[in-house]
Formats: C-alpha cells, sequence, structure tokens
C-alpha cells in the first residue's frame, strides 16, 4: 500500500539529451518517450533520434535511460533503409536492468518516397536565372590590346603612343603580373554577378524548403516495434546467508514486446500517440516465482495551445527554418494502463498484489526552444488490487527536457 | 560562344568554301556532374553557366533549376574539342546538410573524369546555403 501511495507521489526531474546527427533535420516532439512517462518509461523505444538520453528522479526511485540509433553514426545511413531506425535500449529503474531493441519507420525522413513525391511538386518547374555579364568592364588586357590594335590603324593615337615613349615601357613581365592580378579581380567581379543573377532564384529555392518542410511535417506517421528484456539486480545483490539463493533464483524480470506508433498534424499542433506493451512479468527474484502476462495500452494527445510567435514571425526565425521548431504551450492528456491476466493461477504472483493499474496524466508543455523545454503533469494512479480494494492517488510530475534537434550547423 | 570546331579554315580564304574537316573523333561529348555522398539528400542544381576561357559570352545550361536526391546531378555541356579551354559558373542549393559534395565534367567518348571542385577530397554542405564557384579548366 505504502509503494502504491509512493509511486503516485512523484517528482520528477528529467533531463532529456537528444543528439540528432543530419539525417532529419525536422524537431521532433511526437516520439519522445516522455508520453509513456509513468509505467513505461523504462520500455518505450519510441525515439527517432541518433541518441535520446533520459534521467528521471523522483522520491521512490530514479530512471537512467539511454536510447541509440547505432546505424545513424555511419556515413551514409540512407544505405541502410531499414537498419537506419533501429535503435537499442538500455535503462536501469528502480534497480531493474533492460536491454531492448526496436526497429520502425517514419514518414518525415528526406529519403522516403514521400518526401521525394512532395519535394518533385515543389520544386519543379523554377526557370533558371540568365547570366549575361556583358556590362562587366573589359580586363585590362582585353583594354590594353584594343588600345594596340587601335594604334596600328590610328596613326594619331600611335604618334601619341611614341611621343609618350609607352611603348618602349612596357616590360612584358610586369604586364604579365599586372593581367594576373587583373585576371583574379575579374574572376570575383564575374563570380560577384553570377551570385546576384542566382541570388532570386535561390532565395525562391530557400522559400520553397520551409514549404517543403511544413509540407512534410502536416501529417507525420512514426512507428516502433521493440524488445525489451529485464534483469533483476542480480550484480549488487544483497542478502543474508539464509536466503541469498532464494532471493537471487531468477536473472530474468521481464519479457515486453511493445509496439508504437505516433501521429501529428501540421508540425505538432496536435499529436496523437498509441502504444501496447505485452509484458510477461515476475514479481521478484525469489524461488517459486511464475511469469504473469501484463497487457499494457497507453495513448496519448495533446495540442498547441499558444505560440509563443505569430507564423510570420516564425518564418524569418533561422531556430524555425533549421527544424521548424514551434516555441508555444501544449497541453496534453495520456493515458496507461496495465493489466494482469486474470486467471486464477497467476493471482497469487501479482506483484505487490496489484492486477491493474490505470494512470491518467494531464500535463502542461512548455516549449521554449530544442534545447529548454518544461513539462508539469498531475499523474492520477489508481491502483486494483487483488481483493479487487481499489487505491487512488496523485502527485505532481515535473519534467525538464533538453533536446538537441540537430548537431549540424 | 564556339562549343565545337568541324572545320579547318586556317587557309581558307573569303570566297573559298570549306574543304576539309577537322577529324571528327577529336570532338568530344562533355557533361557537367554534381555528385553528393549521401544516397537521398536533395540538391537543386540553380545554374551552371560556361564560356570560353575568359570570354565573356557565357551560355546557360539549364533551362530550369534541377533537383534530385540521388546523389547526382548531370547535365551535357555539348560537343568541344579536348584541350579547349573553358570557364565554368555553377550555384547548387542543398536541401539537407550534406557532408561531401564534388562536382566533375566528364569526357563522355573517353570515358575520362576532371575534377573541378574542391581541388582534393568532397566539400561539407549546409542545408540552406547556396554553393557557387568560377571554375576554369583544360577540357580531357
Amino acid at each position: 500500500m505504502k509503494k502504491q501511495i509512493l509511486a503516485t507521489l512523484l517528482l520528477t526531474s528529467s533531463i532529456l539529451c537528444r543528439a540528432q546527427v543530419i539525417f532529419n533535420s525536422l524537431w521532433d516532439r511526437g516520439s519522445s518517450f516522455t508520453q509513456q512517462n509513468t509505467l513505461f518509461n523504462d520500455i518505450d523505444l519510441s525515439s527517432y533520434e541518433l541518441l535520446s538520453a533520459n534521467l528521471s528522479f523522483t522520491d521512490k526511485d530514479q530512471t537512467q535511460k539511454v536510447v541509440l540509433a547505432p546505424f545513424r553514426l555511419t556515413n551514409n545511413p540512407a544505405q541502410f533503409k531499414f537498419l537506419v531506425n533501429t535503435k537499442v535500449n538500455l535503462s536501469l529503474k528502480d534497480k531493474i536492468t533492460t536491454f531492448g531493441i526496436g526497429f520502425g519507420g517514419d514518414n518525415t525522413s528526406p529519403y522516403s518516397r514521400r518526401a521525394n513525391r512532395i519535394r518533385t511538386g515543389i520544386f519543379t518547374g523554377i526557370p533558371a536565372p540568365g547570366f549575361d555579364p556583358r556590362n562587366l568592364p573589359p580586363t585590362l588586357e582585353q583594354q590594353l590590346l584594343r588600345i594596340l590594335n587601335c594604334e596600328m590603324t590610328d596613326p594619331v593615337r600611335n604618334r601619341i603612343f611614341d611621343s609618350l615613349g609607352i611603348r618602349n615601357c612596357i616590360d612584358p613581365e610586369m604586364l604579365s603580373v599586372i593581367f594576373s592580378i587583373d585576371s583574379v579581380k575579374r574572376r570575383q567581379l564575374i563570380l560577384d554577378a553570377f551570385n546576384k543573377s542566382v541570388a532570386n532564384v535561390n532565395h525562391t529555392l530557400d522559400s520553397l524548403l520551409l514549404v517543403y518542410d511544413k509540407a512534410i511535417a502536416r501529417n507525420a506517421f512514426k512507428w516502433t516495434l521493440g524488445y525489451n528484456k529485464q534483469f533483476f539486480p542480480n550484480l549488487f545483490a544483497q542478502g543474508t546467508a539464509n536466503n541469498f539463493d532464494s532471493l537471487n533464483h531468477y536473472n530474468s524480470k521481464a519479457d515486453n514486446i511493445s509496439i508504437s506508433a505516433t501521429y501529428s498534424y501540421n508540425n505538432n499542433q496536435l499529436v496523437f500517440t498509441g502504444a501496447y506493451n505485452h509484458i510477461y512479468a515476475k514479481s521478484s527474484a525469489a524461488k517459486g516465482q511464475k511469469m504473469v502476462p501484463y497487457y499494457g495500452p497507453a495513448f496519448s494527445a495533446s495540442v498547441r495551445i499558444f505560440s509563443f510567435f505569430k507564423q510570420a514571425v516564425l518564418d524569418t526565425m533561422a531556430i524555425y527554418k533549421k527544424s521548424l521548431f514551434v516555441p508555444s504551450l501544449n497541453a496534453g492528456l495520456s493515458f496507461e494502463g496495465k493489466y494482469a491476466d486474470n486467471a486464477s493461477k497467476y493471482a497469487p504472483y501479482y506483484q505487490d498484489k496489484i492486477k491493474r493499474t490505470v494512470v491518467w496524466t494531464p500535463y502542461l508543455d512548455i516549449l521554449i526552444s530544442p534545447i529548454l523545454q518544461f513539462r508539469i503533469a498531475l499523474p492520477i494512479v489508481r491502483n486494483t488490487l487483488t481483493g479487487d480494494e481499489k487505491v487512488t492517488a496523485a502527485g505532481a510530475n515535473i519534467q525538464y527536457n533538453f533536446k538537441l534537434s540537430n548537431l549540424a550547423q | 560562344m564556339s562549343k565545337a570546331r568541324l572545320f579547318d579554315i586556317s587557309n581558307l580564304a573569303s570566297t573559298d568554301v570549306p574543304s576539309s574537316l577537322i577529324p571528327l573523333n577529336n570532338l568530344s561529348s562533355y557533361y557537367f556532374s554534381i555528385v553528393w555522398t549521401r544516397d537521398g539528400s536533395a540538391i537543386s542544381l540553380s545554374s551552371v553557366a560556361i564560356a570560353s576561357s575568359g570570354g565573356s559570352d557565357w551560355k546557360q545550361l539549364l533551362p530550369f533549376v534541377i533537383t534530385e536526391n540521388d546523389g547526382e546531378i548531370t547535365v551535357p555541356m555539348g560537343l568541344f574539342n579536348p584541350g579547349k579551354k573553358l570557364d565554368i559558373l555553377f550555384s547548387a542549393f542543398p536541401h539537407q546538410n550534406i557532408p561531401g559534395a564534388a562536382v566533375f565534367v566528364t569526357n563522355q567518348t573517353t570515358g575520362k573524369f576532371q575534377r573541378i571542385a574542391p581541388p582534393v577530397g568532397t566539400t561539407a554542405l549546409t542545408k540552406g546555403k547556396p554553393w557557387s564557384l568560377l571554375s576554369t579548366v583544360t577540357l580531357q
């Protein structure tokens, strides 16, 4: 009972460290495993980043969690297509060690057929700019040749050259140096003129890139299929001489299979997540325990209720153009359920005699920047014990999120 | 801009008609290519212009901006005599950060290619920042 109450009085400090290489430049909100932040945060594999790290501290326990997608570290992740969304999970929660592996899909990937189709639709039919730098002044060499050619047919100019003695003063080597310097300057002039001629079309492309990113983020769908194996704390198990063996009779705490999906609309204005976790778990490492099947549905919905900047301002912000991150206030509600199999043969092996746990969590997300986010949540936990006794409690849940959407400059 | 020479007019008088051809096998078909290492990243080739080296008569090779995501954009430059010196201007607009890109000119006739930029290895491109360059190449 005490544990049940304590479990609901969470005061969580969480730091989410996310590093994303250049694979996907759009900031991701829906895939965060904070969507399942109470019951299943240690086994959630729904990360679509190179690295997601989570540290949670509560008055009851603490969780350290890392999800790594190693194939994104390769020089050319698109070659691995399927493997690029493969991720491994390592977490520690309540002295339970979890190893997991998962794979999934993400339709916001710039390498997807959908992205290719959208890109083709947006970037087709843009006229290439003309380039005619004839208004540039002729080179010194051209000018000089022109003059010399002219003086061959112009007796007046010829006489002027002769009278000034210029012809005798011209040193070919010096001329060569002068021409060389002039050539470099002229090439820069040409390049400047060229850049000026393509500036408009590049500006158009820059605007269309934002249009493209928005189109990609309009309907984003991501999914993950994962498997986790959990272990009792055998490495640091403590026991007396009498019960040490029974305390550590089992290594395996649980096997979990999970599938999760996220849909976000209009660049995370609306985010829906759903997950199902199928768990076989023992309540303790003591001898004689049985694996109990648990069914764990989870879902959440959130909405952007207030953006700190108007869209016109966002469109000019570098941080927005880089990853479509919207500084905003968001409200959401999540549900997590953990239901033990009802068969009577499992009843003696329920952990803490709990046969059903339901957690409803209303929350507010304050998104200031990709590296500075806060969540204020109020999880309401309802446990049903084997005797159908119900225990309900609520506690504050505060999270601090730190996320790097893109390490590349 | 003179792209190719078919006739030997070194001794041509004003009243003559060309009587001799430069051997046609002296002409080669050349292609401009930008390639990048990350298959799937997109680049828009905004402009490619060529001119005889030092000349001011530039020819735009692209009627439209070309966008691709398969790691290569190749456009025909035309027929030239090997040894011809060309100035090449190009501007490429990367849609994502791209760790390595390079530009080549290929002689399709001989199958040989020449590196235009960068001189060694590849160059990294940043999302939304155009890569523009003026380079001079003696066609091989």
